[in-house]
């Protein structure tokens, strides 16, 4: 049914490079993200991962061109998807690829969908706007199609439903049809299933796998949920303070992470495999992006920076360990050895907080 | 839909019983009818006979009676001044009024919605600025002053258009400006900011996502969600767009009922003015019953509410 067919796997098809966002507040001016680079290659579930504020919306929203006008703006970075960079086409043309090649599933089913509108208007009209020339008609069936491929039973009439009919759920999996509508090359999924109650997360994570597979669509899926990083993705960066501190394959990461700030992530996710695991938060808060510390940003949190100058002096760059990991930590090859001797005092810490 | 239509509609019956009541009850307080309506030297045997054959000598509840049962056969007795049917003439001068009052609507909309649409699509630009300050005028500004100032520009200046208001294409256009200035003003600014609003909504930025235009969102997602709220103030200015038209009328002398009414009160012909203020109460009531409607249609939670009690 694919009418593009599957992306080679393993090619890149999404390139970003110093990707640069600054927002204006109050306050002052922010740098919520601070040249991030990475690829995503075809196929692939690249998991999204760190803690509340730390540019991991503000990074997608930027390649999707979706920032708040007026206080945000991309202020350098390319982002390559097909031999186009998302981040300097005219306004004319990214809107002949949102939807069309890249895509978005938000978080919040509840405000993301038109209260005003049917469900079937809203699936029909993001065909229809990479679709010109298809008639009504075509245009329901295909809508009807859609649905039918995310589980919505009798499509047909649900398609004459208001958004408010349904549940969060099915409205995800309707976010779900109209993000995969175009067979779009790259998904960008934010926190999808937060909002959702647990019985319906899985099977939302489940349905958007599914739809991968179905049309060969890479994946960016941030989550708070490195159980579901566990079960689903192929690779997993990790941001902390707008910059990417750790990337790898998810086994590695798991079984030996090279950054202290995965490493305390991971300790402070509870170890009974199986059960649920969403994050806990680790000591000490995120750092103020408007007073950001000296040298390494994570160093005030961190359990190796006592008494090491160059964790205070000097910003660590990311550098490329064996096996493909990344990490900007300047003790990459300690972060074990420390975490194994300390976990338990974190998971207490983690407790506390 | 049917079960909230005729509760809508038992409702506005209850409000129209009890405007009736302070029609009455206001024509009754505002002295004495027969001494005002027989000549001075009128004897005190004669205002006696004229007060029995009127029922002015009826306990006040009875002469309520007969005025509600009047009003109900449509009856409202016949104007002292002309001798003719109160509720007729009154009807009579109905349509020219809710000709003025349509055409004053007509204007506001096809004024407002551009314009708050492009205020809002170029937020802080010079037209938005522009929107802003017609919006605080068009509030600020009486009817009869914008009437007078128009018919001095466009009647005595340029000679354009006629001086009287009337029914006709011509005669309408000062009129349904001067009325439909202060509606302008109050959708325009209320639809921009609605719309700008709307625009920070999640289901907006989903719409970007999906590939919709600027354009497209603005008129298929943001409008009709920003329009919920001002139909809400309209059906509320409905009262005040027919108070308004009683001044419009008169600045014109537009041959509507409003005029009308300003005739009778200063003629104390006040069978008219009784017929007159329920049939604008009537007509309010039921606007609002449609615009209840209108609104049912526009958005569906509404109509889901109501399916569901
Ligand atoms: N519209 C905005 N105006 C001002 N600051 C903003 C805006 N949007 C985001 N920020 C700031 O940018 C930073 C990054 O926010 P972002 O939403 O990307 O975090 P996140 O990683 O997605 O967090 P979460 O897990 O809570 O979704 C935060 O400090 C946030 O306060
Ligand atoms: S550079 Fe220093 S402070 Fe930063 S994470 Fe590594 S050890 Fe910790
Ligand atoms: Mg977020």
């Amino acid at each position: 049914m694919a009418i593009r067919q599957q992306q080679e796997r393993g090619a890149p098809v999404l390139e970003v490079r110093d990707l640069t966002v600054e927002i204006r507040t109050k306050r002052g001016t922010i740098t919520p993200v601070d040249r991030l680079s990475f690829t995503l290659r075809g196929g692939e579930v690249l998991g999204l991962v760190g803690e509340s504020g730390s540019g991991k919306s503000v990074s997608m929203m930027a390649l999707m061109g979706l920032l708040p006008a007026g206080a945000a703006r991309v202020t350098s970075g390319t982002a390559f998807l097909g031999g186009t960079d998302l981040l300097s086409v005219s306004p004319k043309r990214l809107n002949s690829m949102r939807g069309g090649v890249v895509s978005m599933v938000f978080q919040d089913p509840m405000s993301a969908l038109n209260p005003v509108m049917r469900v079937g208007d809203q699936v029909m009209e993001a065909v229809r706007v990479h679709h010109r020339g298809l008639g009504r008609k075509g245009l329901r069936a295909r809508a009807v199609e859609l649905l039918e491929l995310v589980g919505i039973t009798d499509a047909g009439e649900r398609m004459n439903a208001y958004p408010h009919e349904f549940s969060g759920g099915m409205r995800q999996r309707v976010m779900i049809a109209m993000a995969a509508a175009n067979e779009p090359a790259v998904i960008i999924a934010d926190e999808p299933t937060t909002a959702l109650d647990v019985t319906v997360q899985a099977q939302i994570l489940e349905l958007l796998q599914d739809m991968k597979e179905r049309i060969g669509s890479a994946i960016i899926l941030i989550t708070h949920d490195l159980g579901v990083i566990a079960e689903i993705a192929d690779r997993v960066m990790v941001m902390y303070a707008g910059g990417k501190v750790e990337e790898a394959a998810v086994q590695p990461i798991f079984d030996a992470p090279r950054h202290p700030y995965t490493a305390s992530l991971l300790a402070s996710m509870p170890k009974l495999s199986g059960a649920v695991t969403t994050m806990r938060t680790i000591p000490g808060a995120p750092p103020d992006l408007l007073a950001l510390p000296q040298g390494c940003r994570f160093n005030p949190r961190c359990p190796l920076a006592d008494g090491r100058t160059e964790c205070h002096t000097r910003a660590p760059e990311l550098v490329h360990l064996d096996g493909g990991q990344q990490s900007a930590c300047h003790f990459p090859a300690e972060v074990e050895k420390a975490f194994s001797r300390s976990s338990d005092q974190i998971e207490e810490g983690g407790e506390r907080a | 839909m049917a079960l909230f239509i005729a509760g809508r509609t038992a409702q506005g019956a209850l409000v129209l019983l009890a405007v009736s009541v302070v029609v009455f009850l206001l024509s009754f307080l505002s002295g004495d009818p027969a001494a005002l309506m027989l000549p001075a030297e009128a004897t005190p045997a004669q205002i006696a006979e004229f007060r029995q054959e009127m029922g002015f000598d009826q306990p006040v509840f009875v002469q309520y009676w007969d005025f509600l049962v009047g009003a109900l056969t449509l009856d409202f007795g016949v104007s002292y001044f002309h001798g003719d049917d109160a509720l007729g003439m009154v009807l009579e001068r109905t349509i020219p009024t809710l000709q003025l009052t349509l055409a004053a609507m007509v204007v506001a909309l096809l004024i407002a919605i551009p314009l708050a649409t492009v205020a809002a699509l170029r937020r802080g630009s010079v037209i938005d600025r522009l929107v802003g300050a017609v919006a605080m005028l068009g509030q600020s500004l009486p009817h009869f002053f914008v009437g007078i100032v128009l018919l001095i520009v466009f009647t005595v200046r340029l000679g354009w258009l006629p001086a009287i208001g009337s029914p006709t294409a011509r005669g309408l256009v000062l009129p349904a400006l001067t009325l439909g200035l202060y509606a302008t003003a109050e959708t325009m600014r209320l639809l921009r900011s609605n719309l700008l609003e709307v625009l920070h909504e999640d289901y907006v930025r989903t719409a970007r996502a999906k590939g919709v235009s600027r354009a497209g969102v603005m008129v298929r997602h943001a409008m009709r969600n920003a329009v919920i709220p001002v139909i809400t103030v309209l059906s509320l200015q409905v009262g005040t767009l027919l108070g308004g038209a009683v001044i419009t009328e008169t600045v014109f002398s537009y041959p509507g009922m409003g005029l009308l009414a300003v005739q009778s009160i200063a003629n104390r012909d006040f069978l008219v003015i009784q017929a007159f203020v329920l049939i604008v109460a009537a007509i309010v009531v039921f606007l609002n019953v449609v615009l209840d409607i209108v609104y049912g249609l526009v958005d569906p939670r509404i109509r889901f509410e109501v399916r569901q009690s």
